[in-house]
């Protein structure tokens, strides 16, 4: 989900205003090539480390980080940490079938442990690894929909939070899933994108491109490429056509809310 | 830390509760004499390791496990299974602590999958409710919107056939379903290690306090293990709960809180 500086900023050598549609899309599909799924929304790491840091502020913890699932690898990825061993931190990953946060990955529960040096399921290498053993901990899932996208762990914290503090908790935390939920659309999305264009460079239609990923892809890789292609469709009717389908939408959404449930 | 919510049970900020009955309801009345004898306890959870000191011998289990490719999503294998975390022993065995003859059923929603969690966690409150499970632990929760409606309704169901469905408070705040329904004993984690010491916190949803801090608790390949959680405070509630409710048996969801309210630490008696 992170990536290199000199990957995210790649130079184009011509002005895209000086390119036909065949040298637009043979750049993008070299983009393509480059980026893979390794996109994300900009500012969304340091999004996270604010959320950190926050936390870590309000609990006087000795550590916080948040650490994304990466399905496809098995692991989760820590992208945002501060306090001890927080330079060692960032970066790092660890099998899902690991430690006290690959049981909260797994469960979706969140767990606080009150002695590590006691608990079985504690990495006692991982955390070595980092130069900082804590003694307690504290590690919360960050659900979107039925997924854990990642954690909020916090170590050795001092401060017990009273309802204030608490209520402040929960926001960081929505704002973290927030944060993870937006990196793995955009990566999603780009996925999709990226390989409808990559077929579209062999002069085919971007919208049976989408389609094409479709038939191809599943889950929310899978609706989003089908919500574009659909777009793309839309965009080629008339004015009247695109009204009609703005209100479709807009009732649909405004019903949507009305019947979810409330928190 | 403590757990979310177990500020609510500190001493020095619990209100007292005005209890009126027409008669008094003592501890004696209520569970003297007990053992939770012919209960039946669900404990919906990791797996209960029947083999651990603090447990000894369950009635039954059953392990829940998401499958997309059924048209209900989930699977039931039915039969002996092992605790996969140790979290669900560690609350049979605080179940075991007061109830120590209650039956105990081990239903596993916590699986390996990293999908289908509350589908899985629903199927394994709706198997409990079908089997004649009487109280039913839930030291686990779902923050899930989109479960709102399918546990709301279990609840509902549980509530109508005298079904004491005991949920713990997620230990971090925010939302948690159906640990914040009225129908539920809504669990979260006080001081203290009497088990049968208790609050009840007059502004729900975290309705009950019970021992749930720097506890030593039951874990995997017999060991025990120092933890903290309002998972903890929820298997005291259930374990009273079935020591009550085996020489009770008629009562219902309210009444039985009524009966927990009068033997509250913090209930004050209006007449006596």
């Amino acid at each position: 989900m992170v990536i290199p500086d000199t990957v995210r900023r790649p130079t184009c050598t011509a002005s895209i205003r000086s390119m036909d549609d065949t040298e637009l899309v043979a750049q993008l599909v070299r983009l393509a090539d480059e980026l893979g799924p390794g996109l994300e929304p900009p500012g969304a790491t340091d999004q996270l480390q604010d959320v950190v840091e926050t936390v870590r502020e309000l609990l006087d913890a000795a550590a916080c980080s948040v650490a994304a699932v990466d399905r496809d690898e098995g692991t989760l990825v820590f992208v945002a940490a501060t306090g001890q061993g927080a330079d060692r931190v960032v970066g790092s990953q660890m099998p899902l079938s690991k430690g006290i946060a690959g049981w909260v990955v797994a469960s979706g529960q969140s767990l606080t442990v009150s002695d590590t040096a006691q608990d079985s399921r504690f990495a006692a290498d991982v955390a070595t690894a980092t130069g900082y053993v804590p003694t307690s901990l504290l590690a919360v899932p960050l659900h979107s929909d039925d997924d854990v996208l990642g954690i909020l762990e916090v170590l050795d914290v001092q401060v017990e939070p009273d309802a204030r503090t608490a209520r402040l908790l929960e926001l960081l935390a929505h704002q973290a899933t927030l944060t993870l939920q937006t990196m793995e659309v955009f990566a999603d999305l780009g996925t999709a994108l990226l390989q409808a264009l990559k077929r579209a460079s062999d002069d085919r239609d971007l919208g049976e491109a989408l389609d094409a990923v479709v038939t191809r892809t599943s889950g929310s890789v899978r609706e989003l490429a089908r919500l574009a292609a659909l777009f793309d469709s839309l965009g080629r009717l008339g004015p009247e056509e695109r009204t009609a389908a703005v209100r479709i939408l807009t009732s649909f959404v405004s019903y949507a809310q009305q019947i979810a449930p409330q928190p | 830390m403590k757990p979310a919510y177990a500020w609510q049970f500190d001493p020095d900020h619990l209100e007292h509760v005005p209890v009126d009955l027409p008669a008094a309801i003592t501890p004696e009345w209520a569970w003297g004499g007990s053992t939770g004898a012919g209960v039946k306890v669900a404990i919906v959870d990791s797996g209960v390791d029947p083999d651990h000191p603090w447990v000894g011998p369950i009635a039954d289990g059953v392990a829940v496990e998401y499958d997309p490719e059924l048209a209900a999503r989930v699977r039931y294998d039915e039969g002996p299974h092992e605790d996969l975390y140790g979290h669900g022993t560690a609350c049979a065995a605080i179940v075991r602590s007061t109830a120590r003859d209650a039956q105990i059923y081990s239903i596993r929603v916590l699986g390996s999958r990293l999908s289908g969690k509350g589908f899985v966690f629903a199927a394994g409150l709706q198997w409990a409710i079908d089997h004649g499970a009487q109280v039913v632990n839930l030291s686990l929760s779902t923050p899930n919107r989109s479960h709102f409606a399918a546990f709301h309704r279990l609840v509902d169901e549980a509530v109508h056939r005298r079904i004491m469905v005991v949920s713990a408070m997620n230990n971090w705040p925010g939302r948690s379903y159906p640990s914040e329904f009225s129908g539920v004993f809504s669990v979260a984690a006080h001081e203290g290690t009497d088990p049968y010491v208790f609050d009840v916190n007059p502004n729900p949803p975290a309705e009950w306090g019970a021992p749930g801090i720097d506890l030593e608790v039951a874990s995997l390949g017999g060991s025990t293990i120092r933890a903290t959680g309002n998972s903890f405070a929820s298997p005291h509630i259930a374990g009273l709960i079935a020591k009550i409710l085996a020489k009770h048996p008629g009562l219902t969801v309210f009444q039985m809180k009524v009966v927990l309210q009068a033997l509250a630490r913090n209930a004050d008696a209006v007449s006596a």
